[in-house]
């Protein structure tokens, strides 16, 4: 499937990463479902932001993680790969 | 985010209940808006003998699940559809869902009916999806009745009711408002039909299906420009973001203090139903629409109308 990076380009990390020769984080790579689309983020801090960065109000959606469902306000760790799971049926 | 039961973590939230909930907590709350929905509207008792209308999908698997769970006597009913790259994988869910769990399945295949819906979208001057829709709960009236079933119940969340609701608010359709709730009386030739769900939205159904293990079919139909009402949920969801709870309030209240006004003048005023002269199937037109969706196909006449009477209630 398509893998699409980022639209929103992380500012810290590169350029910190510049200043300071600190390797920028692993990126957050979220699967998106049922389209089977996956996409990388560089930063993002909750579940809640990250449906945010997708259009997503949290009741439209479940995150999910190693196998078990995230609450909005979760915390996200760079390098955590996730799926998003939109709930509304498309026909 | 803590549980509100028992306060270990939560992996639920939900603002219209100001709750979150962890798993097993989850399922007690899920089954417990099921049980409300079933004794509030008195919609059957374990006696009855439930057929469930099984498309594949999140919903109609989670009900399947949480009735059986509640001791209740259900059956599957699948229709495969017969449609090409579609109707074999959300068979196949279905049939290893039921397997799995030991539910019994009845499957009605259109093929075998000379229903395909591939041969009805060929021959129909206008969308299938009305046509699928009148086939499908023709079926599932029809099965209902046939082998004694005293209950067909469907797997309508309340996103789907609030969006229908909404669509037959926004045209002031009497007969649709006079039929709309999750309680259809036995009448007229149809079945009692019921929507045990309807206390709960898609996203809490949702939930309930991941947490149950439920691997239930995700593609759209390939003849779908997209599911019914998506623009009304999408109101509706904005709507219920900024003040949670206004999707159950407004549905309920109409029940309570909406339906009978247009139920009464529909009683003075509406349709007569009769039985189809070809079937015997309840119809307000002069043959029903499966049986012109026949007819078409046989040859005799143009494409079909298929809408516009009333011989399928609250689709």
């Amino acid at each position: 499937m398509a893998t699409v990076p980022n639209a929103a380009p992380n500012a810290v990390g590169t350029a910190a990463a510049g200043r300071d020769d600190r390797p920028a984080p692993p990126p957050v790579v979220v699967r998106l479902q049922p389209e089977g689309e996956t996409r990388t983020f560089d930063r993002v801090n909750t579940a809640l932001q990250l449906l945010n960065r997708l259009g997503l109000l949290p009741t439209m959606a479940l995150v999910i993680r190693n196998g078990g469902l995230l609450t909005p306000d979760v915390r996200i760790r760079p390098g955590d790969e996730l799926e998003v799971r939109r709930v509304t049926s498309s026909g | 985010m803590k549980c509100k039961r028992c306060k270990a973590p939560a992996v639920v939230a939900l603002p219209s209940h100001h709750a979150g909930f962890c798993p097993d907590c989850y399922k007690i709350f899920f089954a417990r808006q099921v049980e409300r929905a079933i004794h509030g509207q008195r919609l059957f008792s374990h006696e009855d003998r439930i057929l469930v209308a099984l498309s594949g999908g999140k919903d109609s698997l989670a009900l399947m699940l949480e009735l059986g769970r509640q001791g209740y006597d259900v059956t599957g009913l699948h229709v495969d559809l017969a449609i090409p790259d579609s109707s074999a994988a959300a068979r196949a869910v279905v049939e290893g869902f039921c397997a799995e769990h030991g539910f019994a399945l009845r499957v009605v295949e259109l093929e075998r009916e000379g229903l395909a819906i591939p041969l009805v979208k060929a021959r129909l001057k206008r969308p299938i999806c009305s046509a699928c829709g009148k086939i499908k709960r023709y079926f599932f009236n029809k099965v209902a009745l046939d082998e004694g079933f005293t209950v067909l119940a469907t797997g309508h969340n309340l996103d789907d009711e609030v969006a229908r609701l909404f669509a037959n608010t926004l045209r002031w359709d009497r007969a649709y408002l006079a039929d709309q709730g999750p309680l259809l009386p036995p009448e007229n030739g149809f079945a009692r039909k019921v929507k045990p769900l309807y206390r709960l939205s898609e996203f809490e159904t949702a939930n309930y299906a991941f947490l149950m293990g439920i691997d239930y079919h995700t593609a759209p139909c390939p003849y779908s420009t997209g599911a019914s009402f998506t623009g009304h949920k999408k109101l509706w969801a904005d709507l219920e973001h900024r003040s949670p709870g206004q999707k159950l309030a407004f549905y309920e209240l109409f029940l309570k203090q909406g339906r009978e006004a247009f139920a009464a003048q529909e009683r003075r005023v509406g349709a007569a139903v009769a039985p189809c002269p070809e079937c015997g199937y309840p119809t307000s037109a002069e043959i029903c629409g499966v049986c012109r969706v026949r007819r078409a196909l046989a040859g005799e006449g143009g494409g079909p109308g298929v809408g516009g009477d009333l011989d399928d209630r609250d689709d």
